[in-house]
């Protein structure tokens, strides 16, 4: 009878029997293949997730925030109606709405392209204009065009130094607050008009130690900001507001979460100003895989934490609440294996989805989205929901009628040559 | 495994890329030819294996891991390569070799005829966690990561793995063992 360790030891010296070297021709053809297929830029539309992992590898958990834009639809002109309370009105139509087909899909490639107003999208890779050619992740930034593709320019260019990321535009229309990208996440404020940023997280380092803060909203009046923020050497992240005249800051402590366990996202204002709704994202303490993302509503007070429901089976995050009619407007994913909202390489996954912040109305207006609908926000008017369809732009009302890509040939950047462009929201011409 | 390559390689630029398939290629060729036994499938594998490490490099999110991060890709792309090869698989038969003793030269062909013919029974993903243990020498720890898997379950496959060919061998009837070559 043989014993183990013979068995081992011969098993052993069986596997070392055999070729060393790759032939060359299969090489060779790996990279020839290589010539013609383009990479995966996983264009998971929390573009923020990378901000953590580097300083998780470094020893401390994440606090990042997924999601894309937020509530860009706090803007005002005189289009908007008045609040009619918690009811939603989804049949309305924007004046600016082409008329649906009777499937609810506008044909035309060059829907919504006299929409007015800037769109204003966050951007990686080269330059959107092609004034830079080098490919690089972390080129992070934002850009306005309006919907018939003129006026294509950066904001801020070059300021700060740092990137750009999670864009929202302040309720007169006139001002963008945003976050630094990589290697320190502050907040920064700069004028549509044009400008140098200005530093609004003047009391933090955003590196993280012991402080970094990300996706900014402003409140409905404009008078505050609320954002995640980064604790304690990441070892919390909770939703906190910022007086923009006092520059203090509160901490909204019902919603602090262990950074072993996840992180805390993409605040959005209720129109009254007295609310917040969120994201949770749950996350494996060793690995900070995402295993699954709630949407919550508390009180800018820090009481009345509620979860909100959510389609069975589904994540859900990307929430941005109404300006207007109080209806909160979120994405989902149907499965873990898309870690929410990756769009991998042309199977992208999404639905966009509207609830009361009472928890009731919950309804669904797209399921299929274009190939997936991620980062919605509501349009200024709070009419209908810009969203990202899966390489381009689009809007649809929240009854799942006139639903279209935004000017698809002149505004749409993903590949290798300008870059990719990604979540957006629609701001008015001041 | 120079990190800066990595980082050119995942900003798209492919002389970076080549220079890196040219410095893992060979170690990816020893284990897929292992893992499959099959020199065809195994340069099937390989080239898949570094095509999709190409598609998928921007998403690597540590440059260090680069090594694990492209075995791992490998071994799924051996599965791959397994599964699709399997009806044909399914016909191969075991014989029993059994006979007179040979020779010490013929014997230790027979007992690696013996053993590839073992090996090629157990499932693909024992075969994987064998090989990455055996040849490449990793611990258990590392593969599992590698792998994805938990820590058991490559304990476990690797368990199994020894079992299966003990349990083959002594269905052809362990003519090496009753030599007493192995004990």
């Amino acid at each position: 009878m043989t014993d183990d360790r013979s068995l081992e030891r011969a098993a052993r010296a069986f596997i070392e029997v055999g070729p060393t070297q790759a032939p060359d021709r299969a090489v060779q053809a790996a990279l020839l293949r290589v010539q013609s297929t383009s990479q995966e830029r996983d264009l998971r539309v929390p573009w923020r997730t990378p901000h953590m992992t580097r300083f998780a590898l470094a020893g401390a958990a994440a606090a990042t925030i997924v999601a894309v834009i937020l509530g860009g639809a706090y803007l005002l002109d005189g289009q908007r109606p008045p609040d009619t309370g918690a009811s939603p009105s989804p049949t309305a139509s924007s004046p600016v709405s082409p008329s649906p087909s009777s499937t609810g899909i506008i044909d035309s490639a060059v829907g919504y392209a006299d929409l007015p107003g800037w769109i204003v999208f966050e951007h990686f890779g080269q330059a959107p204009d092609g004034s830079t050619t080098g490919f690089d992740p972390d080129n992070r930034m934002i850009w306005l065009v309006h919907a018939d593709g003129s006026d294509l320019h950066e904001l801020a260019p070059g300021d700060p130094a740092d990137g750009k990321s999670s864009p929202d535009i302040s309720p007169d229309g006139t001002k963008v607050v945003f976050a630094s990208w990589t290697p320190r996440t502050l907040i920064w404020e700069a004028d549509i008009a044009g400008g140098p940023a200005r530093l609004i997280s003047t009391d933090c380092d955003g590196q993280f130690q012991p402080c970094g803060e990300d996706q900014p909203a402003y409140s409905p009046d404009g008078s505050r900001i609320a954002f995640a923020r980064s604790s304690d050497g990441l070892a919390t992240t909770e939703i906190a507001i910022r007086d923009l005249g006092t520059g203090k800051v509160t901490i909204l402590r019902s919603t602090s979460v262990a950074s072993s366990s996840g992180y805390v996202a993409q605040p959005s204002w209720s129109p009254d100003g007295t609310q917040l709704v969120y994201h949770r994202v749950y996350q494996t303490p060793s690995d900070e895989r995402a295993t699954d993302s709630e949407v919550f509503v508390v009180g800018v007070d820090d009481a009345g934490l509620s979860k909100m429901p959510r389609p069975s089976g589904s994540w859900a995050a990307d929430p941005d609440w109404s300006p207007t009619d109080g209806m909160i407007v979120f994405s989902t994913s149907p499965n873990r294996e898309t870690e929410g909202w990756a769009f991998d390489n042309g199977a992208p996954r999404g639905g966009i989805w509207t609830i009361r912040p009472d928890g009731s109305g919950l309804s669904q207006a797209c399921g299929e989205c274009f190939g997936g609908g991620v980062a919605p926000s509501w349009t200024p008017d709070g009419r209908q929901i810009l969203f990202w369809g899966y390489r381009s732009f689009a809007l649809v009302n929240p009854d799942g009628s006139g639903i279209a890509h935004i000017n698809q040939p002149a505004l749409t950047w993903y590949g290798d040559q300008l870059g990719y462009g990604y979540a957006a929201f629609l701001a008015p011409e001041p | 495994m120079d990190r800066d390559l990595v980082e050119a390689a995942r900003r798209n630029d492919r002389e970076a890329f080549a220079v890196l398939v040219h410095q893992v290629s060979d170690s990816l060729y020893a284990v897929a030819q292992r893992i499959l036994r099959d020199t065809g499938l195994a340069e099937d594998a390989l080239q898949n294996a570094l095509v999709l490490a190409w598609r998928r490099l921007p998403k690597l999110r540590d440059p260090d891991r680069f090594e694990a991060w492209i075995h791992r890709i490998l071994v799924h792309a051996c599965y791959d390569e397994s599964r699709r090869a399997r009806p044909w698989r399914a016909t191969v038969r075991v014989i029993p070799m059994g006979g007179p003793t040979t020779p010490d030269g013929a014997d230790a062909i027979a007992d690696r005829d013996e053993l590839d013919r073992a090996f090629r029974l157990l499932p693909i993903e024992q075969r994987a966690v064998f090989v990455l243990h055996h040849y490449l020498g990793l611990p258990l720890v590392e593969i599992a990561e590698m792998l994805e898997i938990p820590a058991g379950t490559a304990r476990s496959r690797l368990h199994y793995a020894m079992a299966g060919l003990r349990s083959a061998l002594s269905a052809e009837g362990e003519p090496a063992l009753r030599e007493g070559r192995l004990a």
